[in-house]
This record gives structure tokens, C-alpha cells and sequence, in this order.
């Protein structure tokens, strides 16, 4: 039996021990990033529905540099997570903020904000230094790509039906289906209660990434004995390679990744792991598919090439160091 | 006036949604009454848990009272360019499925080989605690080590990284049998779950035993043993090898896993 299980691991993993294994792991990575998640739903709901856009594009200056670094950290007041990004950027675009500023805060604020640092401090208590890792080298690549961005592109970059048509992905239906629920003028009560109610609907949007990445960690976990995965798991660049890959295909909520990377820390590399937390939030399958329906495919794809390059080599350097 | 008249939808989504929301509120009010929380996750986010219920609740509310509604004059059918189908909702489903069909079970011992034993893995796992051996005075005072939950990860830490110092020690400890590949027939490993977060990032920390009809003893069963430490050599490597003197077969206990203490 246990020959056979390293020889042929899905063949020997179709049993009723590994069914059981594969629902205890997956529903303990649901649990652990419930609440986190929920958080993180309400805070986004509040600032759809309580902070204007215009408030925000007023505190944007106009030097390069200047709106790109702070855009960056912009995060700390505006913890969002990465699901509810897009539509925002998108947004935001459309109302005159520079291309640069939106992509340096689209890819950092949900890293480089106090919920998933919470949460990557919560799941890193052994290894905080992991933690400051993951923020750091977020805020590098966030700021680098920002710059690079704004020397590569000077259009807004956005789809020319994306402009006119201004519900053009699945994730933002929510927002004109609540205002056939609620009235239009709002008091504050009705717009506590819309933001619950948004907060229910978002949660839908994220969560199914979250437990289908929760699905593919535990089979990932049951799958791969651990000997097989600590082989290249040690390798200072394949290591990289394959976390960037894992998290491109997870597409797990910044505010949950970290609990999945977490459980590969004795299996792979410090760089790779914040490679998996810094990649995933940016640009991973969910994220590519709502950009590409708001942006030029020549943009997203610049961008998941830069931004993949940029947290590659970052990676290498750490496990390096 | 046809158009005055009020026509009323049946909105399937708030449908799915509320019947779901609802389910991870009974889902987590259930695991949190039955104490069975903690083979999930670490004691310590209970309270966290229990937020999330009550984060739930208004939501859950909220989809329930949109489920049929008046439609509004201007409304087209609803949902006419939502491009979710149900089937989005099919990951929940399948969560809240296997939670409550499936037996509230362990991790098994199947486990084991996809996580690597302690004492197999290449690195030591526990660079948490590298070289700070709180419980080390402690334990060379004691005529026997008595092997509690709370210290169980810290204890075989220390026996692993320093066999030597607790030669001829006796010692007492519950775990279940497993054997690594290539085991010989008079060992197996006593091995316990350690948890640090939630199940997922469980680790088997075990410590090798001899005993003549080990062979007796299958894989997954538990045991109290009494022995006393000696060193062997595995792989140029000195390694803490318990030879029983007695033993007891006892039940899983209630708490399988063991939670090293918050720092």
C-alpha cells in the first residue's frame, strides 16, 4: 500500500481514507479563512457604499512618481481584497486617474493592507519575517510595474465597449441588481443595510475562488507525498516557478492565501512562498479574466508578464539571501 | 391599468444564496456546539469563528428577504445579462455537502506519507524552535518524561535534536503506530498530528519504538507505551529509538491532534 501510494497517487488516493482526509483539510482551510474573509466583504461593501471614487482621485498628485507610490500603500485605508479590485481600477480609470497610479494601487492595496497582514501575520506566527517579506516585496513590484506602466503606456488603455457599456463583467452585476432592491436616496440606515447586502453578494464572488483553491490545496496535499514535493520545493528558482504557477491557477482571496501557503512552509522555499502571496493577490486566472474585459489584451498580458518577472526575480533574491 | 399591477419575482440567486449562507451559519454553530472545531482548527480561533456566525447572520437575512420581491416598472426580466449561472454556487454546495454527509473523522494515518514524518523530512520543521529549549531543564529533572498534549511537539523536538542527552530516560506517551517504508519488523513509529493553524498544515511528529511483536500492531492504532530511550544510528545520525516495556491499547482520545501552545 504505501509503495503503491508513491508509485501511483491518484490510482491509490481514490479511497474512502483519502475522501475523509481531503474534507478535513479542505473544510480547515475554509474555516481558518472565513472569518478573514467576511472582514474583508464588509470592509469593501462599507467603502463602495460610504467613500466616493471622486474623494479618492482628489488625493492623487500629479507627478509619476508621486501618485505612484502612494497609490501603492493606499491599501492601508482601503483594504480590499483582490476580487473587488477590477471593477474599482476600472473604474477609477474611467474617471481620469492616471493608468500608472490605478495599477500600482491595484496591485498592491490587496496585499499592503492591515486585514491580509493580519492574516499573513496570523498564519506566519512562527516566521514573521515572512510577513514583512511579502510586504515589502509587494510594494516594490507594485511601484515598479506602476513606473514601468506609465513609460510603456500613455492611453488609458481600456476597452472602447468597456467605456460605453458600463456593467461589462459578472462581478459588478451585483451593484445595479441591489439598487433594484433598495431606493435610490438612500439614509444611512438603508445604506448600512445595502452594504450587508453587497457584503452577501461579494462574499459569493470571492468565496467560490477561495474554496475551489481550498479544493486544489487539499488535493495538492493528498496527491503529492511530501518527499516528491520537498525535491523541488528546496530548489532556490524552480521552487519559484512552481508557487507562481500554483497561485496563478488557485486564484485564492489575498486575505485566505496565506493559511495555504502557510501549510507548505516546511516543504518549500522562504522565496517561493512569498512569490505564491505576492503573485496570487496580483495576477492570477479570476483576476486575468475580469481584466481582459476591461482592459486591451495587449495591456493585461504586458502586465501579468512584467508583474510575473518582477516577483520572479525578487523571489530568487530572497532565497538567496 | 395592467402595468400598475404589481408583478412579483422569484430571484433564484438570493434564493441559493440565503439557503447557503444559512447553511455555513448551522455548518459553524454546529462544529462550535459539538466541540468538534477543534479537528479543524487551532483552539485559539474559536472566538473568530463565532464572529463569522454572527457576520453571516445579517447576511443571510438580507438574501432571505430579497428572494421574492416586487419588480420595479423599469425592470427587464431580472438577470437577463448576469453572467453567473448557479453553477458558481456549486463550490459552496460541495463544501457544505461533504461537511455534514461525511463523519466527523481525523486525519488517518494515510496521511502520514504525503506530509513526511518528522523524522524523515530533510529540514527540520520546527525552526520555531531553534535552540530555545524552554522545557529542556525541566525535563532532565523528571525520573519519567510523562508526554502531555501541551508539550507533546516541544518534547519530541527535543529527544529528536538531542537523543543523546536523555539516554536512558524512561518515558510515557499515547500516539498511533505507523510505519515508515522499510521499517524493520520489530519497530514502528508513535506518531501524533501537530497542529499549528488549522488540519491543513498538520504535521505527523512521531518517535521510532522497538518492540518484539510489533508486527502486532496495525497502522492507525493507538497506543499508551512506557520505554526507556536509547540512541541508534540511522543514516550517520544519532536517533532517539524508545524500547517498550509495556504497553496499552487505548481509544482515539477525544483531542487526536495536539496544538503546540500560542507564543
Amino acid at each position: 500500500m504505501n509503495e503503491l501510494s508513491v508509485f501511483a497517487p491518484v490510482l491509490s488516493s481514490v479511497n474512502w481514507d483519502n475522501v475523509v482526509n481531503f474534507k478535513i483539510i479542505l473544510l480547515s482551510i475554509v474555516l481558518e479563512a472565513l472569518p478573514f474573509v467576511l472582514i474583508s466583504v464588509l470592509v469593501s461593501a462599507f467603502l463602495h457604499n460610504f467613500v466616493s471614487e471622486d474623494f479618492i482621485r482628489k488625493i492623487i498628485p500629479k507627478n509619476r512618481l508621486l501618485s505612484t507610490v502612494p497609490a501603492a500603500l493606499l491599501g492601508l485605508l482601503f483594504p480590499v481584497c483582490d476580487c473587488g479590485m477590477v471593477p474599482i481600477v476600472r473604474r477609477l480609470v474611467m474617471k481620469g486617474v492616471p493608468l500608472h497610479t490605478a495599477v500600482s494601487f491595484m496591485l498592491a492595496a490587496p496585499i499592503i493592507n492591515p486585514v491580509v497582514a493580519a492574516a499573513t501575520a496570523f498564519a506566519f506566527r512562527a516566521n514573521i519575517d515572512i510577513v514583512f517579506l511579502r510586504l515589502g516585496t509587494a510594494f516594490f513590484v507594485a511601484c515598479a510595474a506602476g513606473l514601468l506602466c506609465s513609460v510603456f503606456f500613455k492611453s488609458s488603455e481600456l476597452k472602447k465597449d468597456a467605456v460605453s457599456h458600463s456593467h461589462s463583467c459578472g462581478c459588478c452585476g451585483h451593484h445595479h441588481e441591489t439598487e433594484d432592491v433598495f431606493p435610490r436616496k438612500l439614509s444611512l440606515s438603508s445604506k448600512l443595510l445595502r452594504t450587508i447586502y453587497d457584503a452577501g453578494n461579494e462574499f459569493f464572488e470571492m468565496g467560490k475562488y477561495l474554496v475551489v483553491g481550498a479544493m486544489m490545496g487539499a488535493l495538492v496535499q493528498i496527491l503529492l507525498p511530501r518527499a516528491l514535493l520537498l525535491s523541488v520545493g528546496q530548489h532556490p528558482l524552480l521552487s519559484v516557478g512552481v508557487m507562481l504557477l500554483f497561485a496563478f491557477v488557485v486564484s485564492v482571496c489575498s486575505a485566505a492565501d496565506a493559511f495555504i501557503a502557510a501549510s507548505f512552509i516546511t516543504s518549500f522555499s522562504p522565496g517561493s512562498l512569498v512569490a505564491f502571496m505576492v503573485f496570487g493577490p496580483m495576477i492570477d486566472l479570476k483576476n486575468i479574466l475580469m481584466l481582459q474585459h476591461s482592459f486591451r489584451l495587449r495591456f493585461v498580458l504586458w502586465l501579468a508578464a512584467v508583474v510575473f518577472s518582477l516577483t520572479a526575480g525578487a523571489a530568487y533574491l530572497i532565497n538567496h539571501f | 391599468m395592467c402595468k400598475l399591477k404589481a408583478r412579483y419575482i422569484l430571484d433564484a440567486h438570493a434564493l441559493m444564496r440565503a439557503a447557503i449562507l444559512l447553511g455555513f451559519i448551522a455548518l459553524l454553530a454546529w462544529l462550535v456546539n459539538t466541540g468538534q472545531l477543534t479537528l479543524y482548527i487551532h483552539p485559539r480561533f474559536a472566538g473568530l469563528i463565532e464572529i463569522a456566525g454572527w457576520l453571516l447572520l445579517p447576511m443571510a437575512v438580507l438574501q432571505a428577504l430579497s428572494i421574492v420581491r416586487a419588480a420595479s416598472p423599469f425592470e427587464q426580466r431580472p438577470h437577463a445579462h448576469s453572467h453567473n449561472s448557479q453553477w458558481t454556487y456549486l463550490p459552496f454546495l460541495i463544501v457544505l455537502i461533504l461537511a455534514f454527509a461525511l463523519p466527523g473523522n481525523t486525519l488517518n494515518v494515510n496521511m502520514v506519507n504525503s506530509k513526511g514524518l518528522n523524522s524523515q523530512l530533510a529540514a527540520p520543521p520546527a525552526t520555531t524552535y531553534e535552540m530555545s529549549r524552554p522545557l529542556a531543564p525541566q525535563l532532565r529533572q523528571m525520573s519519567r518524561i510523562d508526554v502531555t498534549d501541551r508539550d507533546y511537539a516541544e518534547i519530541v523536538n527535543e529527544l529528536q535534536f538531542f537523543p543523546q542527552e536523555y539516554a536512558e530516560k524512561k518515558i510515557r506517551m499515547t500516539g498511533f503506530v505507523f510505519r515508515p517504508p522499510e521499517t524493520p519488523k520489530s519497530q514502528f513509529s508513535l506518531v501524533r498530528y501537530v497542529v499549528m493553524c488549522c488540519t491543513a498544515d498538520a504535521l505527523p511528529y512521531g518517535i521510532l519504538c522497538e518492540l518484539e511483536d510489533a508486527a502486532g500492531y496495525q497502522d492507525g492504532t493507538w497506543l499508551t507505551i512506557e520505554g526507556v530511550v536509547q540512541n541508534a544510528t540511522s543514516e550517520d545520525k544519532t536517533i532517539p529509538l524508545i524500547k517498550i516495556t509495556s504497553l496499552q491499547q487505548v481509544a482515539e482520545p477525544e483531542a487526536p491532534y495536539v496544538f503546540p501552545p500560542s507564543q
